[in-house]
């Protein structure tokens, strides 16, 4: 049996640190501005 | 009140933060620690708040409990508005809806956006990854078998013969759950030829991974439809050439193969599987392709479009007999702009602080988010990049290669200015370099070799897209207003 506790942590409110805007796709990273994708960006 | 993800949401924690995302419609979110714990206590059926609360107030210090349910509640609603979650007062009239094209109302499945405008996921998560390489995208051939015989196709026709063992299979599935993957890429050659593929899909599902199929779906079948809607639906990749069969059929080598490929494009929009539409434009296509992205567009697909096609892995060029020449790049590219409501809008809306080139920026996301393997276990940065092995799963771990390849520690380090042909070109922004396509066409394998062609696309780009910009708003592209 796991005894264990969670350590508790200070509470902060929550925030969204950052959101995509538009069919974003971080994996990818090389779209360029034409919007032509590698076979990466395109499948990922 | 009930909340819970919607079906073909996927939550990932990365260190401190948390990633939420749905493929599918092509929406994400960076949240922090708290905002990460608070999504951890949502799975895909619905949880009562009270009880999210309690289990949540034993992990904090110095918030009281009702303060502490307001701030879950603002937080979820917010999650819910922006598209993450489904929420509801009464279990007996919950909906647990997820992808369904009907909803779509004259969008494209995966670029349907109503995130609001915090600084961009992408931009952030490739900072926060920078000094600490994560691999969220795992490209897996399944087969390197196909039975089409495409004539830009980037495996060699005489490599076409091996399946991936179903031990290495389920091996290297479970590896990626346990480094915390979310994304694998079922490819081929064909990849529904496997006979496994079903059990794969099934396996790979199970374990919250988001499968990606890449086929021509000349294979579908029912029990294949039946597991793509398993769990989260799998969005599939498709090639369509033309929507003249002829052509289509001249491409791929295979008669009557436009015929079964579009139709099965539309059973599975009919059953609520996202399809992408990938078409790479040739010599064959180059006055056709744009009926294909309006068909697509038509049909609420994307449509991706390649106008350099690479030559092959193995170094062969014979392939590229069929890529577009300077010529035809400068009408393919006016047709690209004036059919692809994507790419219409990527011009328009690019926010102005990612148009110049960092030289500080990494190149691709090979080694830093992605990587591949293929059938024979064989790791590369990508499925069209095999002249540099990265490592072999039959002999590491994939943790082991993530960590410690020098190949792969050697892509991580690189940056644009390593490419010294290009990062004061003034065309760079205009351009995809591509390390595999590179190394692809160098007799020596170096990725630092550019193709001339790659050069005359993106000037040829920067004049048709200026063109646009000056015809479309006069120049000054509003990037607020668009």
């Amino acid at each position: 049996m796991n005894n264990k506790k969670t350590e508790k942590i200070a509470y902060a409110k929550p925030v969204v640190l950052a959101a995509t805007k538009k069919g974003s796709n971080f994996s990818a990273g090389c779209a360029s501005k034409s919007g032509m994708m590698c076979i990466s960006c395109r499948c990922s | 009140m009930y909340y819970s993800l919607k079906s073909d949401c996927y939550y990932r924690k990365y260190g401190n933060i948390g990633y939420i995302i749905r493929p599918i419609v092509s929406i994400e979110e960076v949240v922090d620690n708290v905002g990460s714990l608070f999504v951890e206590k949502l799975s895909y059926e619905p949880r009562d708040i009270d009880e999210i609360v309690g289990e949540l107030y034993n992990r904090f210090d110095g918030v009281d409990i009702l303060e502490l349910k307001k701030d879950v509640m603002s937080f979820f609603s917010k999650l819910a508005e922006d598209g993450f979650l489904n929420y509801g007062d009464d279990l007996s009239e919950y909906n647990n809806a997820g992808f369904d094209y009907s909803t779509l109302k004259g969008k494209l499945a995966l670029k349907e956006s109503n995130a609001h405008s915090e600084e961009s996921s992408s931009k952030f998560l490739v900072e926060y990854f920078k000094n600490s390489p994560y691999l969220t995208t795992f490209h897996i051939e399944l087969t390197s078998k196909c039975n089409e015989r495409c004539v830009h196709c980037y495996i060699p026709h005489e490599k076409k013969d091996t399946d991936i063992s179903s031990t290495l299979m389920y091996d290297v599935l479970k590896q990626c759950k346990d480094m915390g993957v979310l994304t694998v890429i079922f490819s081929g050659g064909e990849p529904m030829l496997h006979p496994d593929f079903c059990n794969y899909l099934h396996y790979a599902k199970d374990l919250d991974l988001n499968v990606t199929v890449l086929s021509n779906l000349t294979l579908l079948n029912k029990q294949i439809i039946k597991e793509l809607s398993y769990k989260h639906a799998s969005c599939v990749n498709v090639s369509l050439y033309s929507m003249q069969p002829d052509i289509h059929d001249k491409i791929t080598g295979i008669s009557g193969s436009f015929e079964i490929t579009k139709n099965n494009i539309l059973k599975l929009i009919d059953n609520n599987i996202p399809v992408q539409i990938n078409c790479p434009v040739m010599k064959q296509n180059k006055s056709s392709f744009y009926d294909v992205i309006r068909w697509g567009q038509d049909h609420k697909c994307a449509v991706i479009t390649d106008y350099l096609i690479m030559a092959r892995y193995d170094g062969s060029v014979d392939n590229l007999k069929n890529r577009l020449s300077e010529e035809d790049l400068n009408d393919v590219i006016n047709k690209l702009i004036e059919y692809d409501v994507i790419i219409q809008s990527n011009i328009l809306q690019k926010d102005k602080t990612t148009n110049s080139v960092n030289p500080d920026d990494r190149v691709c996301g090979v080694g830093m988010t992605t990587l591949c393997m293929i059938a024979n276990g064989m790791v590369y940065p990508c499925a069209g990049w095999q002249k540099y092995i990265c490592g072999d799963l039959n002999k590491n771990s994939l943790k082991e290669i993530w960590k410690n390849s020098p190949q792969v520690n050697f892509l991580r380090q690189l940056r644009q200015r390593d490419f010294k042909q290009c990062v004061n070109c003034e065309d760079a922004e205009y351009c995809l370099m591509c390390m595999g396509r590179n190394s692809n066409e160098a007799s020596d394998g170096s990725i630092f070799y550019i193709p001339e062609i790659t050069c005359s696309a993106a000037k040829i780009n920067r004049k048709v897209i200026n063109k646009y910009i000056e015809e479309e708003v006069g120049g000054n592209v509003d990037y607020e207003a668009h």
